[in-house]
């Protein structure tokens, strides 16, 4: 009996031991990795008249996302406290699109410069989902 | 009426055991289906746990070496030296042990304030090492061990450290092991001083993380709490043998 208790006991704290200094990496091995960055700027085409009444076109500077991006589904990060720490999750962003040039999209509204975009990821991505930078 | 008292026991001790077997049942599911999803939740995704596991393991072994340390001389001391005031001196050990943990509690903080020592662990340790549990208990049963092999020790050596350690622990080990059974689970449970001395999470206790249950998945808390059961059951079960001897007073091999 006091064998299987010194057993249990060894057992119990090396295990105790062991998955304090695993059990973030097993945690984190079962996310999806992700990387983000900013709302990039990308250069679209507009027309406009100039003074002798002629239609010029030019090109102004305005927040996109890729067309891939676009077309997967734009993701934004945002953190948020789980289980007495901050993690990182991820929501789908209702954007409002316009025109599309250059292999960009431009954002009409939806995002904003400070939200951090989700770029590439190694699996598919769900909403409301934990990920790992 | 002996088949009645059995009884009369037996449901007693169920009602008693019914919070525990619940723990340890409700810990196995989840939205009522059996299921480990409660395990992998705190074992895999809350973090916070492990530093806390082990500041209970730490805190509660420092406490019960130190405070063995400390109230095994003091209770040798109470039991075998003569001076002025020794009975009111007891009483007053008897009066602090009797005092409810929220009176002291705050003289308590406001002493470690004054000394720098809230939020380190040293907060906790410190006021604990010094309870006066052990030394009442011990005093009891040291007031019944053999007087002649103290003698004898002391015919050796003046050394009252070696005199204790030759001819007191020996006598009264049993007692040692129930103190620290006693200790040990005390410490182990204490809530309000961790919650009130530390401010920093990685420096709390288990038993504080169950407290705030709430700020954790529901999940979770089960089986936090079958955890938080085992260190303590794997030393009642080490030393349960010694336990009814060990407050038995006079009761020496």
């Amino acid at each position: 009996m006091k064998r299987i208790l010194i057993a249990f006991t060894v057992v119990f704290f090396s295990g105790m031991l062991v998955l304090t200094f695993t059990a973030r990496s097993i945690h984190n091995a079962s996310l999806p990795h992700i990387s983000v960055s900013r709302v990039t700027m990308s250069e679209f085409p507009f027309e406009y008249i100039d003074e002798s009444g002629n239609t010029q076109t030019g090109t102004a500077q305005k927040p996109a996302v890729t067309v891939e991006q676009y077309e997967n589904g734009v993701y934004i990060l945002y953190r948020a406290e789980v289980n007495g720490e901050l993690r990182d999750f991820i929501r789908r962003a209702e954007m409002i699109p316009g025109q599309e040039y250059g292999g960009f999209v431009e954002v009409v509204s939806g995002l904003t410069f400070s939200d951090r975009i989700v770029v590439d990821s190694d699996r598919e991505l769900c909403e409301g989902e934990v990920m790992v930078l | 009426m002996k088949k009645l008292n059995a009884v009369i026991f037996t449901l007693l001790a169920a009602v008693f055991i019914l919070p525990v077997i619940a723990t340890v049942a409700l810990s196995f599911m989840v939205g009522g289906m059996p299921s480990m999803q409660g395990y992998a939740d705190l074992l895999f995704d809350c973090f916070v746990f492990y530093p806390q596991f082990w500041n209970s393991v730490i805190y509660a072994a420092v406490i019960t070496i130190v405070q063995l340390a400390v109230i095994i001389p003091c209770a040798f001391g109470f039991s075998q030296a003569q001076f002025k005031g020794k009975g009111a001196l007891f009483v007053s050990y008897i009066v602090l042990m009797m005092m409810p943990l929220q009176v002291t509690i705050l003289p308590n903080y406001i002493g470690l304030r004054d000394i720098g020592l809230i939020d380190t662990p040293l907060a906790i340790i410190l006021p604990a090492i010094f309870s006066p549990f052990g030394v009442v208990v011990m005093h009891q049963y040291m007031k019944n061990i053999d007087s002649s092999i103290i003698e004898a020790a002391r015919l050796e050596t003046n050394s009252v450290v070696r005199i204790i350690i030759t001819g007191v622990v020996p006598q009264i080990r049993v007692c040692i092991f129930a103190v620290v059974l006693f200790v040990f689970a005390d410490c182990w449970n204490m809530v309000e001083q961790p919650m009130l001395f530390l401010k920093d999470d990685s420096l709390k206790t288990l038993s504080v993380f169950i407290a705030n249950a709430g700020d954790f998945s529901g999940r979770v808390l089960f089986p936090a709490a079958v955890l938080f059961l085992i260190p303590v059951m794997i030393l009642y079960m080490f030393f349960n043998e010694y336990l009814e001897k060990g407050l038995t007073l006079g009761e020496l091999s």
